[in-house]
């Protein structure tokens, strides 16, 4: 829970800009993720979220701006600190899984835990423990390839959860499915972190995802506003363009 | 982490086993003709190195016999397309130096033979070939004094007062411990070099095509595992792993390849007769050298293959797109054609030049250097002129991708060139010796006999007695007062020019039982009459019965020179008695291989032997001119058959680079293929695509090799071979093989394609 | 209650009569449905009577259709209010959405901004909804996707006015 004076949270990014090429995706973005909340952002398409996202992973380093976990800045640390957070701290969920092909839902799931150098036995229990938790106990010995969309995202959960990560990111977690085994995985996910006690966050256009979470922002043209309010800079030219 | 590395690389799918499978092959039948190269190596430095106990110089008998040390008559004789080398021994007392392969020197009456040549006197009349030597079997030879299985060597003991009347005895105190010397070394140690990168080059391609198998595959699985916190460390390690697995499979594939193959390597010696099995081996340095740097190579091609994409946890990028080939990429062909034109330019018969064979290999690593570039200016050229939708896009792609279109053919070009150089540089070293008359010959038996006129006559009438043999007597001429007579030298080299000796004319011109049996060749009388029998060494003036002429020619090892006619029209007549002149030499003609083997006993039985003329020539028994021709031309036939095998065994291992390169271009493409099939395209567009794709770079870069490499075969023809021989031209030999090899790499394509029929089915795909 | 609020929003605009006022509303909020005169009146009347608006001056000889009404600044202060506060979520909610932003855009108000306002308040309630589901027993989880689908739908359509706001504005204003 939230420690009085702790309005810096678990992680937190601070005027963040960054750009591919000529085409800046992120013009000074801030946002504040508190230690066991459950944030969305929502925006469209090309609004920035999934680079805020990955900012936020450590996957890219912003341009201007930091990116801080527990008031440590992410951007100074090297890539390979940040690679090794990406085994023990953070959980990906992707919208398409971003699984090991023709590799088996239990290899997928130990994969992280093998790469910590975790033994073998106690990683691949470990993942069949939270394969049968979402579920999909029986297909540990499926590949990728044999399964559902539903499933093969609950694998992706299972091995997001099973490295026990403080963060869980998800970018468009039920993008790729329909109905019902969208709101299966979200069941799962924010049941299982809320749990666990594991911060998540989510990016997705689906306003019926977002309402899974504590707390929904909106990011739009590169900036993060909470839901209600435009982004400051651009609400005075709004105004302006349409009086 | 080691275990990780294992279980992805064994448990990733269809696709990565295949990979895995394909690249162990690839590398087995690498490492299998590299032991096989190692083998001949190692075969061919033992036999090099080997005691020559023939070369042994013996000095010249004193007037009594010494108490120590043996009497020694080294000869050679001939049976069926066979060297018998033959030692006539005598032991002056105890102590007396045994030669290589025998426990001890044979008693009197009694003789060791080689393990073959004691199989045939079991099995071959006694008046073909035992009866040329006086005893019984005592014995074998052991290996340490033969070069293989199948050489024909004996010793013969004798009590010294009988081997003292034999001509051409010496006394011999020790026996020569060195090596022979080896004329061809200079050519053919280094032609060695240059077959094994010949061999090995298309291997490497077929490797690395086979490593770029299901790349994309693979790089997706890497970025999954970099998102889920691998380091580039790790998916180094973990690519390292998958590709020593695969080496490691294949050098013991390999391995076993090779010892199976090995007892059909051994009929390859390229100098005297079948290499012992046991000799057919690579060192265990080989063995372990193999064992250890494949599969290093393998890792550090896989950290190669990795280093131009940049792996991140979303996917994979490209670290830089690929620049067009430039022009500067034909640097390496020119400069490899300057070294080797250079080195030519300094090649004489003592040594090839220093730089040929490098440039030669350059050469070819220059061809597969420029090859992308050549495909991408073909490719652009021919995409302006286009017609069709099927030129269209397989031009685009192929200016678009020219590295990866050319890899698949680099083979298939390497071997064309190396094929192009054997089809012309083969033929002409059989070119340079055999000529029209040599044939009419082939079945006349030169000997030189030297015998006094009653001896003579005598080994005359017992020739004619056997039957099936013809005998036309060349009777020796005094010399003209205060010319030199001329010492038959026989030479020993085979490219070395024929050496008149020259030494003074103050011995006897007899040679007579007891002294050293020089031959002698120069003046001969013969008869008209036989001189018309024979017909191809020149008729008598008319009205002639006895010519003068002389037989010099006769016994140069060269055919060449050996089949030229010995008389003319000019030449004196001689009217004396033929009868009443010493023999020198005797033109046997025969009418069957037994025959020729009776009349080669009796020679042996009732002349003195032919032994050595000294250091490093050895002695030529009696041959026929078709013998001597087909000595000749057995080793360029041995070299041509090496040649020709290395060609077809690249051509094999190119066109399966071929396959693993256009069936894996198939598995990657299939999805776009599938689209297109989809949308409308019909399947024969899509079929001449893949064809046309193959086909350009092929066509355009092995135009371009053959063409390279009939300039360079042509060149070292025209600068090694002796003036006035025609240049050669491409035989049907050639275009047969080359014909089938590109047959069987279009074949190779035709085959993957109803599977690209199978593949692209619009039924099969998957739009979710 | 939507009818005297959006009657109160056209005599911001500019000052009518209540002739010209049912013009305008049926143009823009009647969808096919005219408003009848003698609700007209009856709202006017009885904002008047609120003190939001002041009956004006009417002409001599005049009947009522020829008064001409204006808006006071009570009035005014509770279109204001209205527009500020977001409507209850609740599916069907067409109309007041609609009817607010195309006033809002009429008077030169932050349409944006309101639209921003209702979209959080949507998501507010979806939050609510979606944590019922958890709990609820099967026949309130279906109810619950119900509203959420309903609520999505709305959600979908801010998204895209929020988009077409310029457009709308020259329309409107060009009336």
């Amino acid at each position: 829970m939230n420690t009085p004076g702790a309005s810096a949270g678990l992680i937190e990014a601070r005027s963040v800009h960054k750009a591919f090429g000529p085409t800046p995706a992120l013009r000074g973005a801030s946002v504040t993720v508190r230690a066991g909340e459950i944030l969305a952002l929502m925006g469209p398409s090309g609004s920035g979220k999934s680079t805020l996202l990955h900012c936020l992973a450590g996957i890219y380093v912003p341009d201007q701006g930091e990116v801080l976990l527990d008031r440590q800045p992410l951007n100074a640390m090297t890539e390979a600190q940040r690679t090794r957070l990406r085994r023990t701290a953070f959980g990906f969920v992707f919208q398409f899984g971003q699984l090991v092909p023709e590799l088996t839902a239990a290899d997928n799931v130990a994969l992280p835990l093998l790469l910590s150098r975790t033994q073998r036995k106690v990683a691949y229990q470990t993942a069949a423990a939270w394969l049968d938790k979402l579920g999909i106990g029986g297909k540990g010995g499926n590949r990728t390839g044999e399964l559902s969309g539903g499933e093969a995202q609950r694998v992706a959960v299972a091995r997001a959860l099973a490295l026990a990560p403080r963060v869980i990111f998800a970018d468009e977690p039920t993008g790729s499915l329909d109905s019902l085994a969208g709101e299966k995985v979200m069941d799962l996910l924010t049941g299982l972190a809320r749990e666990q006690g594991t911060t998540v966050v989510i990016v997705t256009h689906d306003a019926r995802v977002a309402a899974y979470a504590d707390r929904v922002a909106m990011v739009r043209d590169g900036q993060v506003s909470p839901v209600d309010q435009p982004p400051a800079a651009a609400s005075s030219a709004l105004a302006k363009g349409v009086s | 982490m080691l275990r990780l590395g294992l279980h992805l690389a064994l448990h990733s799918g269809r696709e990565a086993m295949a990979r895995l499978l394909i690249t162990a092959a690839a590398v087995a039948v690498g490492v299998a003709l590299l032991l096989g190269v190692l083998a001949e190596l190692h075969a061919y430095e033992a036999n090099a190195s080997q005691q020559c106990w023939s070369c042994t110089q013996g000095a010249s008998l004193p007037a009594t016999l010494p108490g120590h040390g043996e009497l020694w008559n080294n000869s050679a004789d001939y049976y069926q397309g066979q060297t018998l080398s033959r030692l006539d021994v005598a032991a002056l007392g105890p102590g007396a130096p045994v030669p290589p392969g025998v426990p001890r020197l044979p008693a009197p009456g009694t003789y060791y033979a080689s393990p073959a040549l004691a199989a045939r006197l079991r099995t071959v009349p006694a008046d073909e070939l035992g009866d040329r030597f006086p005893g019984r079997l005592a014995g074998t030879i052991g290996p340490a004094a033969l070069n293989g299985t199948n050489d024909l060597v004996i010793y013969i003991g004798y009590a010294p007062a009988t081997l003292t009347r034999i001509a051409g005895t010496t006394w011999v105190t020790s026996i020569y411990t060195g090596a022979a010397r080896q004329v061809f070394s200079p050519y053919f140690k280094d032609a060695f070099y240059v077959g094994v990168v010949a061999v090995l080059l298309p291997m490497l391609v077929l490797i690395s095509t086979a490593t770029r198998l299901a790349a994309d595959r693979r790089e997706e699985r890497f970025a999954a595992l970099r998102l889920v916190g691998g380091t580039p460390a790790d998916i180094r390690l973990l690519a390292t792993i998958e590709a020593v697995l695969s080496a490691f499979g294949g050098v013991i594939g390999g391995t076993v390849i090779f010892l199976l193959v090995r007892p059909l390597l051994a009929g390859s010696a390229l100098v005297g007769t079948d290499y012992f099995e046991s000799e057919l081996t690579p060192t265990l340095v080989a063995y372990v050298s193999i064992l250890a740097i494949v599969p290093l190579a393998a890792a550090v091609a896989a950290l190669i293959s990795l280093h131009r994409v940049q792996i991140s946890p979303l996917g994979v990028s490209r670290r830089a797109r690929q620049k067009p080939p430039s022009f500067w990429r034909l640097t390496v062909l020119v400069a490899g054609l300057a070294l080797y034109v250079g080195g030519l330019w300094t090649t004489n018969y003592q040594a090839v030049g220093l730089s040929t064979y490098p440039g030669l290999i350059v050469t070819m690593i220059g061809l597969v250097f420029a090859g992308p570039w050549i495909t991408a200016l073909v490719s652009r050229s021919l995409s302006r002129a286009a017609r069709g939708p099927s030129a269209l896009l397989a031009t685009r792609r192929l200016a678009d991708k020219p590295h990866a279109a050319f890899r698949s053919v680099t083979g298939l070009v390497l071997a064309v060139f190396l094929g192009t150089m054997a089809g012309i540089l083969v033929p002409s070293l059989n070119e340079t010796q055999s000529t029209p008359t040599a044939g009419a010959l082939s079945s006349i038996l030169v000997g030189a006999v030297n015998l006094a006129p009653s001896a003579g006559q005598e080994l005359i009438g017992g020739l004619r007695a056997i039957r099936g043999a013809s005998v036309y007597p060349l009777y020796q001429l005094p010399l003209p007062p205060g010319s030199a007579g001329v010492r038959k030298e026989p030479n020993g080299g085979v490219i070395a020019p024929k050496r008149a000796g020259s030494q003074p004319a103050d011995e006897p011109a007899l040679a007579s039982p007891g002294a050293p049996a020089q031959g002698f060749t120069g003046p001969v009388a013969v008869s008209c009459a036989d001189l018309r029998a024979i017909a191809a060494l020149g008729q008598c003036p008319s009205g002639v019965t006895a010519v003068q002429a002389s037989d010099d020619l006769l016994f140069d090892q060269n055919p060449h020179y050996q089949a030229e006619p010995m008389v003319s029209a000019g030449d004196a007549a001689y009217t004396g008695d033929l009868a009443t002149l010493p023999l020198q030499t005797v033109l046997v003609r025969v009418n069957s291989d037994s025959t020729l083997e009776r009349v080669r006993t009796y020679l042996a039985v009732h002349t003195a032997p032919q032994v050595g003329g000294g250091v490093g020539s050895s002695p030529t028994p009696p041959l026929t001119f078709g013998e001597t021709l087909q000595i000749r031309t057995a080793r360029g036939a041995l070299a041509a058959r090496i040649i020709y095998a290395a060609v077809a065994l690249t051509l094999i291992v190119a066109g399966c680079s071929l396959a693993v390169a256009v069936g894996g271009g198939l598995v990657d493409r299939k999805r776009p293929f599938t689209l297109m099939r989809v949308s409308g395209t019909p399947l024969d567009v899509l079929t001449r695509v893949v064809l046309l794709e193959a086909a350009v770079p092929l066509a355009a870069a092995t135009l371009l090799a053959a063409a390279i490499a009939y300039g360079t075969s042509l060149l070292a023809f025209v600068r090694l071979a002796p003036g006035g021989t025609a240049l050669p031209q491409l035989g049907s030999d050639y275009y047969a093989i080359m014909g089938a090899g590109l047959a069987i790499a279009f074949g190779i394509i035709g085959v993957t394609l109803p599977l690209l029929r199978r593949m692209t089915a619009p039924s099969a795909i998957r739009f979710e | 209650m939507t009818v005297p609020l959006t009657l109160l929003g056209l005599l911001e605009r500019e000052p009518s009569h209540g002739y010209d006022l049912k013009r305008d509303y049926d143009e823009f909020f009647g969808r096919g449905k005219q408003l009848p005169f003698g609700q007209v009146y009856a709202t006017l009347g009885r904002l008047a009577r609120d003190g939001k608006v002041s009956g004006g001056d009417s002409e001599p000889g005049a009947g009522p259709d020829r008064k001409r009404y204006a808006i006071t600044d009570v009035g005014r202060a509770e279109v204001d209010a209205w527009l500020a506060e977001p409507v209850e979520p609740e599916p069907h909610l067409q109309t007041v959405l609609f009817a607010k932003v195309t006033l809002a855009l009429m008077l030169g108000k932050p349409a944006s901004g309101y639209l921003d306002m209702q979209r959080a308040a949507h998501i507010r309630r979806m939050q609510e909804l979606t944590a019922l589901k958890r709990t609820g027993p099967l026949v309130d989880v279906l109810l619950a996707d119900h509203a959420l689908f309903h609520l999505e739908a709305d959600l979908r359509w801010i998204d895209l006015t929020s988009a077409r706001l310029a457009e709308l504005a020259e329309v409107v204003r060009n009336r």
